[in-house]
């Protein structure tokens, strides 16, 4: 009976992970472009792996220097995954965001979008 | 390590660290963050203590828990960063973490404070707002299992605080591969209540006093490997080492080692772990131990511990989960409870080879994007019988946690 | 991709240290036991009961040290009635009855006492070494076991080949 119900349960697992469940809806209504909604979805991948989107979602955060170094730090964490390509997606994501943020709380949305990382010189966390 | 070597090693990090300093782009201004979660749930064992002939109430928590825990981040430079989390659960409060991070660059990195060391993958999402079920893996469960007295705990019950020193960091090959490591001191796991410890004591491991008789302290290390395969996929690979000496004397001596590994394929993450833990025992008094100690070989026990789960989204909202674990013990069983004192000898219900197998299935849904229910079933089986006669169990968890 | 080749390079270098370190691993972590200490049942030192008959693991058919027929257990001063059981039997049990009776009621000691008898068995004869070890691993198992050695090396060491 046990081998019966250890298989049924890594069938059904099976046939769960086969429905991929989709690629992760923007958040709180916000419109993305295509271009935008490819940057979210890899947001959505890198930064939900130790901990919700919730947690990045709901942080608060609308200062664009806030998310370059925020981003930094998470991407130091043991295997989070995030390669020095990704940091230029997830805070362009990041970017639109923050601008939203910034509109919804009723404050200046004049905050230049800043410049993506660049990959050729020293990574920002700041390494040799 | 000679002190020539320790001083060496010393001024080569304070040299690393000043040049790092010299680099940087000068102080930001000072950021801090805050973060939360709380998580109530409620635990219902069918034929639990509420039915007649049933085993002791003392050996399962059933009812209701609460864990809530509260973080704030600092980051004091560019390379300096504070960390402060206390908890609250079902030893009252508890200072979880309070470290300063201390980074010369990515490959380098000093930790100093309180802190769970680096061991296995599961620690990094012990919080409860971080999984989706409301109990941990078997191999890290902290007062939740079944029979936990029978047991005392799993292999490694996380978190694991404690105070001491890490050095770590992580390093990008090419892109597409990360290698993360870490190696550390720290004051390790202790049992200074009972006469004859044979075990480690976690209560007292985490409850003031947090100073320890042992003064030796324990060390470990970590590494690990992230591999990507596109945006899609990543595979992560790590073994993981803690040994230490728990009893007044530092006589006693226990050594833990795991490995995990990891596979994202979109959102659906599978996830795995062993961990085995070798414990000596304090076998001077024969008289406590269910079996006759053997002449070789018979002063220690190994707990393994393993699990494998997968955690599939369904839709934005809905997440489920399914889980296999189990621990294993073999070696010789103490009759006294671990952090009795020694006073109090009842037989131990487990054999020289005792073993539990769990499956869990989980749902989670997300009402909002910071609140989730969270409900289980779990089917436990056991290769000896309680008091009851009992060798399977049905449990239950309903849980609510929330985040912020 | 640069990553490839330095994968291969650990792996290389890691897979025969694992195969190594997991065969020296079983050992570290395969401890022993001895016999479950309630299964050599303390009723079978009541007064007058045969050798030998115990329930639960690791039963034997018969000591050979024989059983006591003797009084309280209270007492200080048991009579041992000597048996047909051989030389060592009748020496103990005019020297070292107190002793003799008292590992037989204790849990412990009876069944360290059923595993020297198993030991010095599985022992060859002539193989010192493997006789001293038996009687070391008895006399160390504790003070009541010491007790008996230490009343048997004095006064039936030659009869019951205690070194």
């Amino acid at each position: 009976m046990k081998p019966l119900r250890l298989a049924a349960l890594a069938a059904s697992l099976a046939v769960l992970a086969g429905c991929s469940g989709g690629r992760a809806s923007e958040p709180d209504g916000l419109q993305l472009s295509a271009d935008a909604r490819a940057d979210y979805y890899l947001f959505a991948m890198r930064c939900s792996k130790c901990h919700s989107l919730a947690r990045p979602l709901s942080s608060g955060i609308d200062d664009d220097e806030y998310w370059k170094r925020y981003v930094a730090k998470m991407r130091r964490q043991p295997g989070s995954g995030i390669s020095a390509e990704d940091t230029v997606a997830i805070l362009r994501f990041l970017h639109i965001y923050a601008q939203d943020q910034r509109r919804r709380k009723g404050k200046s949305l004049d905050a230049p979008s800043p410049p993506p990382p660049d990959l050729d010189a020293s990574p920002p966390t700041g390494a040799p | 390590m000679t002190a020539s070597r320790a001083l060496l090693f010393a001024l080569l990090l304070v040299v690393g660290l000043a040049l790092a300093n010299g680099r940087s782009a000068g102080a930001s201004e000072e950021d801090r963050n805050f973060a939360g979660s709380a998580q109530l749930d409620y635990h219902l064992v069918a034929g639990g203590a509420g039915a007649p002939a049933a085993p002791a109430p003392s050996t399962t928590f059933e009812g209701f828990t609460l864990e809530a825990a509260l973080k704030v981040a600092a980051d004091l430079s560019d390379h300096l960063s504070a960390n402060v989390k206390v908890c609250y659960g079902c030893h009252g409060f508890e200072l979880d973490m309070a470290y300063f991070d201390l980074r010369a660059f990515d490959e380098l990195n000093l930790r100093v404070g309180r802190f769970s060391p680096s061991f296995g993958a599961f620690n990094l999402r012990h919080d409860p707002a971080n999984h989706m079920t409301s109990d941990k893996p078997l191999p890290y469960d902290m007062g939740r299992m079944l029979r936990k007295g029978d047991w005392n705990e799993g292999v490694l019950p996380s978190p694991f605080p404690m105070n001491g020193a890490e050095i770590n960091g992580t390093h990008w090959i090419g892109g597409v591969a990360q290698f993360d490591y870490a190696a550390y001191v720290a004051t390790g796991f202790k049992n200074d209540v009972d006469a004859n410890p044979t075990d480690l004591d976690f209560q007292e491991s985490h409850l003031p006093y947090y100073v320890t008789s042992d003064p030796r302290p324990a060390s470990g290390a970590r590494l690990a490997l992230t591999l990507k395969a596109g945006s899609d996929a990543d595979m992560t690979l790590g073994a993981s080492g803690m040994w230490g000496t728990y009893d007044p004397a530092n006589k006693l001596t226990y050594a833990i080692v795991g490995g995990d590994f990891a596979l994202r394929i979109e959102r659906t993450a599978i996830r795995m772990e062993y961990l085995v833990r070798r414990q000596q025992m304090d076998v001077s008094n024969p008289d406590i131990f269910r079996y006759a100690i053997a002449p070789v070989d018979g002063d220690f026990f190994a707990k393994h511990g393993a699990y494998v789960e997968v955690e599939q989204p369904v839709t934005d909202a809905f997440d489920v989960l399914g889980r296999v674990d189990g621990l294993f013990r073999v070696g010789n069983v103490s009759n006294v409870s671990v952090g009795s004192g020694g006073d109090t000898i009842v037989a131990s219900p487990l054999h020289e080879r005792a073993a539990l197998l769990r499956e869990t299935l989980a749902l989670a849904y997300a009402f909002e994007r910071n609140f989730r229910l969270k409900g289980s079933v779990e089917l436990w089986e056991f290769n000896y019988a309680d008091s009851t006669g009992r060798d399977t169990e049905l449990s239950f968890h309903l849980g609510a946690v929330g985040s912020f | 991709m640069r990553a490839r080749p330095a994968i291969h390079c650990v792996v290389r270098a890691i897979a025969p240290a694992l195969l190594v370190a997991s065969a020296a691993g079983c050992d570290v972590l395969d401890p022993k036991v001895g016999l479950l200490q309630e299964s050599c049942g303390v009723d079978a030192v009541a007064p007058g009961a045969a050798s030998g008959e115990y329930g639960g693991a690791g039963t034997t058919t018969s000591s050979a040290y024989g059983a006591s027929s003797g009084t309280s257990t209270s007492s200080t001063v048991t009579v041992c009635a000597p048996d047909a059981g051989g030389t060592c039997d009748e020496c103990e049990s005019q020297f070292c009855c107190t002793t003799r009776t008292a590992c037989y009621e204790d849990p412990v000691c009876i069944c360290a006492d059923q595993a020297l008898e198993r030991c010095l068995k599985a022992t060859a004869p002539g193989d010192d070494s493997g006789i001293d070890a038996c009687w070391d691993a008895f006399e160390e198992n504790g003070t009541v076991e010491a007790e008996r050695v230490a009343c048997e090396k004095t006064w039936c060491q030659g009869p019951c080949g205690v070194p």
